[in-house]
């Protein structure tokens, strides 16, 4: 049986011990195990889901379906010598499990639907600027005042636009998905020290964005 | 699509190292390593403030203040 690499750098081996339990039929372990990664991917799920789908296709579908996959693969998951980091290997699972709800509900739209990104060997729908966009305003009243908004939110789009495609990759896999540096530079195969440069260069663009006119903007990029 | 690095994304190799008290007198841009350090902390638990990093680098307050706050609100704990 090959080690496992922890999923988190401060992992102290109980996911470890967990996994190999999960592999070996205990499901009250892989079902801790899951919940762990059940919001980040909740999150991945919600942004890049295509815009048509939402309402239609409840996201915890798509993750039910990594998961049931992720299960269905454990025992080769963990024979593998170096294997990728577990939230990784269930976050390609689900990009997957996405992709192909994106294929069945959309057919031949699928393609244009959403442009695709390749990571760790796989494609996955990309995040949109008008998605992280929304995610940037969504919850924040400060700017709730409606010509306020519709004008920050149409300025985001064209700063997100604009940006540099791994740019805002590392935007959303950082400020949304939360995915740390490590996680970050893994998926998309750049130096960790790469990774951060576009996410300092993207919060730097986001910031100009938001701190520009109309009056009021600025209070939401805090 | 590309990921292949360019050259001033290699040069970032050789910058600041995270966790000096000082602020790098060469390099292109320190404030990656220094936002690396703040948010490493804040995974691990710590609540490190924007006031001790600005205190260390007061050179790039702005920037620190603009920016960690930010990226500290989205980052995960």
């Amino acid at each position: 049986m090959g080690t496992i690499e922890p999923a988190r750098p401060d992992d102290d081996g109980d996911n470890t011990r967990r996994l190999e339990a999960a592999a070996r039929g205990d499901r009250a372990a892989w079902g801790s195990v899951l919940a762990q990664h059940r919001e980040r991917l909740q999150r991945m799920v919600a942004l890049r889901m295509d815009r048509r789908l939402q309402g239609r296709v409840d996201p915890s579908d798509v993750i039910q379906d990594a998961y049931l996959e992720a299960a269905r693969r454990l025992p080769e998951y963990i024979q593998e010598s170096a294997p990728m980091p577990l939230f990784l290997w269930l976050r390609y699972l689900t990009a997957q499990a996405l992709q192909t709800v994106h294929r069945r509900h959309l057919g031949a739209l699928a393609r244009d639907a959403g442009r695709e990104i390749s990571i760790d060997g796989g494609r996955i729908p990309q995040a949109t600027s008008a998605a992280l966009a929304a995610q940037l305003l969504g919850h924040d009243t400060r700017a709730s005042e409606a010509a306020i908004r519709a004008e920050l939110k149409l300025r985001l789009e064209e700063a997100l636009n604009s940006m540099d495609l791994i740019d805002r990759e590392v935007l959303a896999l950082r400020h949304f998905e939360q995915l740390s540096n490590a996680e970050c530079a893994r998926v998309l195969k750049l130096s960790e020290s790469a990774a951060t440069k576009r996410y300092i260069r993207a919060l730097r663009r986001l910031k100009e964005t938001f701190t520009g006119p109309p009056d009021g903007a600025a209070e939401s990029w805090k | 699509m590309s990921t292949s690095e360019t050259q001033d994304e290699k040069d970032q190799e050789h910058e600041h190292e995270p966790g000096s008290d000082r602020a790098p007198s060469s390099g292109r841009d320190p404030l990656g390593p220094i936002l690396e350090s703040f948010l490493a902390r804040f995974r691990q638990g710590e609540r490190p403030s924007l006031t001790e990093y600005i205190g260390r680098y007061p050179a790039l307050a702005d920037e620190i203040r603009e920016l960690f706050f930010s990226a500290r609100r989205r980052a995960r704990p």
